[in-house]
């Protein structure tokens, strides 16, 4: 058997096995609390797995750099400070529709995502290389992050609360959310799946992907708002939850010993998923009767692995 | 794998330099570190151990008052010892030189400043929004009061140039504390008045009798306090004589898909437990709070009784839009829901915060009438709301 396809193969089992432990550790009565608190959390961490590894290969691919993903880009930042201002500023302001309330969540983290991407990309265009994308991300995410202070400094009481709690992250979701987000992880999977032979033609070079017939800025421009719609919904919906997007690719590249899109996408996917799944288990069942952190959770297990990428390039 | 060297090579520094590098700040470290020497309480002062309050303690020594304020954090220390009167000040203790302003960085404090008639003492406060009592909101109006923290920081500046006499003050963390010591060495008399973290109710209200010393009005204090035990102990006594089951209560509300819950033996779940109620976690260890999920919260209080204090909610709507799931609880389904939100100024002021503190009585009561209506029909809540 082909060792992508094993892979694969145990990735998928690991990610059966996560999901069974986290649906069915502390014996939950398959009632109301089932259906409507257990499993939408579960599958919540699977769809935020998923939308943030691709985004993160999708990142890695239009930036060339194996450190880009979703926060050190400064897209989760960006995401966040729109959500910040729909929550701080906009109170209720879709108050009444269901549809628009998760459309405002996932637009506003959109909106953020895609216009911190646009102007990484121009930034990169004219100066390229690692550190200038990293110090362009961390100075975007000083950015935002003063502006989410400065929201904070007139927000209410309530408000605010609701912020900082967003912002630990959750993946518990309210099951009417579910099919959006699934709906919205799809399509943007989906479009980098179907764009893999370009963006195989694009990682070489701008002069290499051209002489391969590939349309680059249709190409970045499908990337930014396909990325910006997955890190926006999964940032609006679930909280800014690290690592993932950036580790999840470089575990898909070590494991089948590839950069072919056609070959990593899966495995980046379910790498994404495993770690999610992971982090959400632990969360919630590793200190009996206290709910952990997730994204302190994600951080205690994607920061040995960004270490282990950093060491490793070098 | 590169041979480890050791970091004075990379800096390219001999190995004596470096030694004396490091030697100098470490000691430049171990003399910049504070000096830790322990307050003593001053000598031939008689105290009065007050009844429900472990932070506070006032003594006298012939004309002059003292007022101990325990450390919070270590119950053997004391934080600060403050001195009234023409005596000579003890070593470490705090002079009192006059008490005719006071700035109140919290709206308990100005809650408990009206309760002894002192509101026109008052020239400064943290944030003009939070005050409800009457008499301070008219002070506010009437534009005879500053504006200190408006955004949450302080502005130390101001604060200096309105130099009050007393600044009634709070800290949360080490950070907190730093800030207010640079004050003090500016001159400004601080007097750190840690009454949120009492856990008993009439602990927190206790703390009256300490605004009464400081403020010059000792004889209202007592007055008061009494007023509020008696009033407290004998709702409290009625509730524990009552022969009828307690109702399973459930507090506070969800952010995010997590739900912060005051523990087994903190302020609310005193409250609860005085008012007739059953916490349902009243058996979790500890006086602050602590962490769930949404979906061990409806595992285990699904079917409560009684929810309290649902976040800033005034109807069931509101709740239901935090979380549609908030639908399938018990109480929200029983219309058995209740609110400390019946007087608020608009402006994010609540009366539960200042007034509340000082009147845990009629808290109480309000919760006794929420958990058994039948038994105190008569009473008409102050501070609590049903959510429709």
């Amino acid at each position: 058997m082909k060792r992508k396809n094993l892979v694969n193969i145990v990735l998928l089992l690991m990610a059966g096995a996560l999901v069974a432990a986290d649906l069915l550790i502390d014996t939950p009565e398959f009632g109301t609390a089932f259906t409507q608190f257990r499993l939408p959390r579960v599958m919540a961490a699977f769809i935020t797995g998923i939308c943030l590894s691709m985004c993160g290969l999708a990142l890695q691919t239009l930036f060339r750099n194996p450190l880009a993903g979703p926060f050190l880009t400064g897209v989760t930042p960006g995401a966040s400070f729109t959500v910040a201002l729909l929550l701080m500023a906009g109170g209720g302001v879709f108050a009444g529709s269901a549809l628009l309330e998760n459309l405002g969540l996932a637009a506003s983290g959109m909106i953020g995502g895609a216009a911190v991407l646009l102007i990484q990309l121009s930034v990169s265009r004219r100066h390229g290389g690692m550190f200038t994308l990293l110090l362009t991300g961390v100075l975007l995410g000083y950015l935002f992050g003063a502006g989410v202070e400065i929201l904070q400094s007139f927000a209410g009481a309530e408000q605010l609360k609701s912020y900082t709690m967003w912002g630990l992250g959750s993946f518990s979701i309210p099951m009417k959310q579910i099919p959006f987000y699934t709906g919205i992880a799809l399509c943007g999977t989906l479009w980098i799946v179907y764009q893999r032979h370009r963006l195989d033609a694009y990682l070489p070079g701008d002069t290499y992907a051209q002489n391969a017939g590939v349309d680059l800025q249709r190409l970045r421009l499908g990337l930014i708002l396909a990325t910006g719609l997955m890190a926006g919904a999964s940032t609006g919906f679930c909280g800014p939850i690290g690592f993932v997007g950036m580790v999840a690719p470089h575990l898909a590249r070590a494991l089948i010993k590839s950069n072919s899109h056609g070959q990593l996408w899966l495995t980046t996917a379910l790498c994404g998923a495993v770690l999610c799944l992971l982090a959400d288990t632990v969360a919630h069942f590793a200190v009996p009767g206290i709910q952990l952190n997730v994204n302190a959770v994600c951080a205690l297990l994607g920061a040995p692995m960004v270490l282990w990428v950093i060491l490793r390039s070098r | 794998m590169p041979k480890y060297r050791f970091p004075c090579v990379y800096l390219q520094l001999p190995m004596q330099a470096f030694r004396g590098i490091v030697i100098l700040v470490s000691l430049l470290m171990a003399a910049c570190t504070p000096s830790t020497r322990r307050l003593q309480l001053p000598d031939n002062v008689t105290w009065s151990r007050p009844a429900h309050s472990r932070l506070f303690m006032p003594g006298h020594r012939g004309q002059d008052s003292f007022l101990a304020l325990r450390h919070p954090d270590d119950s053997s220390r004391w934080l600060q010892i403050i001195h009234w009167g023409s005596g000579s000040t003890p070593d470490g203790c705090i002079h009192l030189k006059n008490r005719k302003t006071v700035a109140a960085m919290s709206a308990v404090f100005t809650g408990m400043m009206e309760e002894l008639g002192a509101t026109t003492m008052l020239t400064g406060i943290d944030n003009l929004r939070y005050p409800t009592t009457p008499l301070t909101r008219r002070r506010i109006k009437a534009g005879s009061v500053t504006e200190l923290a408006p955004t949450g920081t302080l502005d130390k500046e101001k604060l200096l140039r309105l130099k009050p006499d007393i600044t009634l003050a709070y800290y949360i963390d080490n950070k907190g504390a730093e800030q207010w010591e640079t004050l003090e060495k500016a001159g400004l008399t601080v007097v750190y008045c840690q009454n949120f973290l009492e856990s008993h109710p009439l602990g927190r209200a206790e703390w009256i009798r300490a605004f009464g010393w400081l403020l010059g009005r000792p004889q209202q204090a007592e007055a008061v306090f009494d007023m509020v035990r008696e009033h407290y102990e004998s709702t409290r006594a009625a509730v524990a004589s009552l022969d009828e089951p307690k109702p399973a209560v459930l507090c506070n509300a969800p952010y995010s898909g997590t739900w912060d819950l005051p523990s087994g033996d903190s302020y609310m779940a005193r409250l609860i437990a005085d008012a007739g109620g059953a916490y349902i976690w009243a058996s979790k260890p500890g006086a602050g709070h602590f962490t769930l999920g949404l979906e061990t919260v409806f595992k285990e209080a699904g079917d409560a009784d009684i929810w309290i204090n649902p976040g800033g909610c005034r109807n069931l709507d509101c709740l239901r839009s935090m979380d549609k799931r908030l639908g399938l609880f018990a109480p929200v389904k029983n219309q058995r829901v209740y609110n400390n939100t019946a007087i608020t100024t608009g402006e994010g002021g609540n009366a539960w915060w200042d007034y509340a503190v000082s009147r845990p009585d009629l808290a109480l009561k309000d919760l006794a009438r929420i958990f058994h209506p039948l038994q105190f029909p008569e009473h008409q809540p102050v501070f609590f709301e049903p959510l429709k």
